[in-house]
């Protein structure tokens, strides 16, 4: 269990985080949303025990940042965003150094190393040189350590940065395993619509404030309470509007362009199929008829303004 | 923390591994690093043919001075990156997050600048037994005394690496910042004091100044009585300076742990 309580972060003048409040329970998988700058980094490297807060706290399964950061260590896997690996050492040694940091035991190591090299699928790679891998790879690797001590938490900064489509796949597809292993997995990225795809819950931040947090589905339907229908109409849809806009469970019809129409609607699926069927039965010539779900992208757009501090 | 903690099982061993791969293993600078190791080799080889060969006309120190010299460049090359060099790569914050607290760091880190010291100056140790028969004042005291002030000046100088490696975020930057202090305390700072200060005084400024320190041990009539007299000589016995770098080495090291920083500057919460 992860509760992070009023974290705040003030360098100078400059506050870069701003009371950031959320907990998250085992299998989470969190999607931290923010610009450059917005505190996301700040935020995760608080939690990390890399940052001192200026003020609140964070304990994951008891253990607080600030009066017992050693039992916080012991439980978080951290990856940020620009991570170096060591030059002439193998990818096990690597992995054996930091299971030896973590104090997996002499015996257990083996064994603990092969487990993470299968996980990130780097098992072929056992005994190449990390400086001989590939972006992607060195990634991949770099998560591998952060796994050798089976922590509760993981903290991934922007980890899909720099990874082509298939490296950034394969990476979701880890993360998901992960939070199916009963991980809470924190990941910040810009690539919205991939959170969407993987993240049971997200959180906006902006300029150090939380704006939103909380389950995806949650979230969208707090920015859009209504459902919205595009429909698409041979006549001109100027005509069409007025007469949509008199049919049950319509809230208000606005012109898109000449042929279409964005419907704000309060019914459910039958509802819907009962609109669409009534406009058949006016002869409206219906060319396209569906439902426009929010996403992420739209989320964020709608609630930040886009400034940095 | 226990010395078992801090040397024995201190996983920062790997750094032995990663210095023995430079030179004897197949990396990036494999065929650079084995040439250098070659060249190395050969200068001590003629080095030991020369003492062997004129040991008649050497003393040993010269040889301990020569040590002296090497460490002076040696202990610096080898420890300036300690920790910028982990800041430049980007594998420090790393690191920090890893439960191994500041000390098993810092010690581990300067664990295998010392045990270089150390080879080094192990290698010299034929060399200076050899060269007793050329100079007939030198006692086993004496070359005693001269070694402690050398292998002190080694320690504290490994101790100002680590230290100014851990304030710095290039490794370059560190390396110039190191020389840049040598040549203030080895160099500008002699020459301010002949300057400024009356002879006499001058033993009681420049009594940590190892190549200084050295030379009154060894020769107290001739190099006293150049400078002005002797009244200063009892600083001149090596285990003084011996105390005293290691002292300084400590009292830096321990400055070291307490204000390590991560990549930003920042100390986290303590460890």
């Amino acid at each position: 269990m992860l509760e992070v309580k009023e974290l705040w972060k003030v360098y100078g003048p400059l506050t870069a985080v701003k009371g950031v409040s959320f907990s998250l329970k085992p299998g989470d998988i969190f999607g931290f949303i923010g610009s450059n700058g917005a505190g996301k980094t700040t935020t995760i490297r608080m939690i990390s025990t890399l940052l001192e807060p200026t003020h609140g706290t964070a304990t994951i399964n008891g253990a607080d940042i600030i009066r017992d950061p050693m039992g916080v260590r012991r439980q978080i896997g951290y990856m940020p965003d620009f991570f170096g690996l060591y030059d002439d050492v193998k990818v096990w040694e690597y992995l054996d150094f930091f299971a030896t940091i973590y104090e997996v035991p002499a015996k257990q190591r083996n064994s603990v190393i092969d487990n993470v090299l299968e996980l990130t699928d780097l098992t072929v790679k056992r005994d190449a040189f990390v400086q001989s891998l590939s972006r992607g790879t060195q990634q991949r690797l770099c998560l591998a350590r952060c796994l050798v001590h089976d922590p509760a938490l993981l903290l991934l900064d922007e980890p899909a940065s720099g990874l082509d489509p298939r490296a950034r796949a394969e990476l979701k597809e880890l993360i998901i395993e992960l939070g199916r292993m009963g991980k809470i997995v924190i990941v910040s990225s810009h690539i919205l619509p991939e959170l969407a795809d993987f993240c049971n819950c997200v959180g906006i931040i902006e300029r150090g404030e939380m704006l939103a947090f909380g389950p995806v589905n949650q979230i969208l339907r707090q920015i859009q309470p209504t459902r919205v229908i595009a429909i698409t109409v041979l006549d001109a849809a100027g005509e069409v509007r007025a007469r949509v806009a008199d049919m049950p469970h319509v809230l208000g019809a606005h012109l898109a362009d000449e042929h279409h129409l964005r419907v704000e609607f309060n019914g459910d699926h039958e509802q819907q199929s009962e609109l669409l069927a009534a406009l058949i039965q006016a002869n409206i010539k219906v060319v396209q008829f569906h439902e426009e779900h929010a996403n992420l992208e739209d989320v964020f757009m709608r609630l930040t303004t886009g400034a940095v501090q | 923390m226990t010395f078992r903690e801090l040397v024995i099982e201190n996983p920062l061993q790997i750094e032995f591994k990663r210095a023995f791969r430079r030179f004897f293993g197949v990396s990036r600078n494999g065929t650079l690093n084995a040439a250098i190791l070659v060249l190395c080799v050969m200068v001590y080889s003629i080095l030991m043919l020369v003492v062997i060969t004129y040991r008649e006309f050497m003393s040993p120190i010269a040889i301990l001075i020569l040590q002296l010299i090497m460490l002076t460049f040696i202990v610096p090359a080898n420890l300036h990156g300690a920790i910028a060099a982990e800041r430049e790569k980007r594998t420090w914050d790393m690191l920090l997050v890893a439960p191994i607290t500041n000390a098993q760091i810092v010690i581990g880190k300067m664990i295998g600048g010392v045990l270089l010291l150390l080879f080094v100056s192990a290698l010299l140790i034929p060399a200076t037994v050899l060269s007793f028969a050329g100079d007939n004042d030198a006692t086993f005291g004496k070359v005693l005394a001269a070694e402690a002030v050398v292998l002190g000046f080694a320690f504290f100088l490994a101790a100002l690496s680590v230290f100014i490696s851990a304030r710095t975020k290039r490794a370059f930057a560190a390396q110039l910042t190191i020389y840049a202090v040598l040549i203030l305390g080895l160099i500008v700072w002699p020459i301010f004091t002949s300057v400024l200060v009356p002879y006499r005084e001058q033993g009681y400024l420049l009594f940590m100044h190892p190549y200084y320190a050295m030379a009154r041990i060894w020769d107290p009539g001739s190099f006293g009585s150049m400078v002005g007299g002797a009244s200063d000589q009892a600083l001149f016995t090596g285990w003084l300076q011996l105390l005293v770098f290691l002292g300084a080495a400590a009292v830096l090291t321990q400055i070291t742990i307490q204000t390590l920083t991560n990549s930003d500057g920042d100390a986290g919460p303590r460890r």
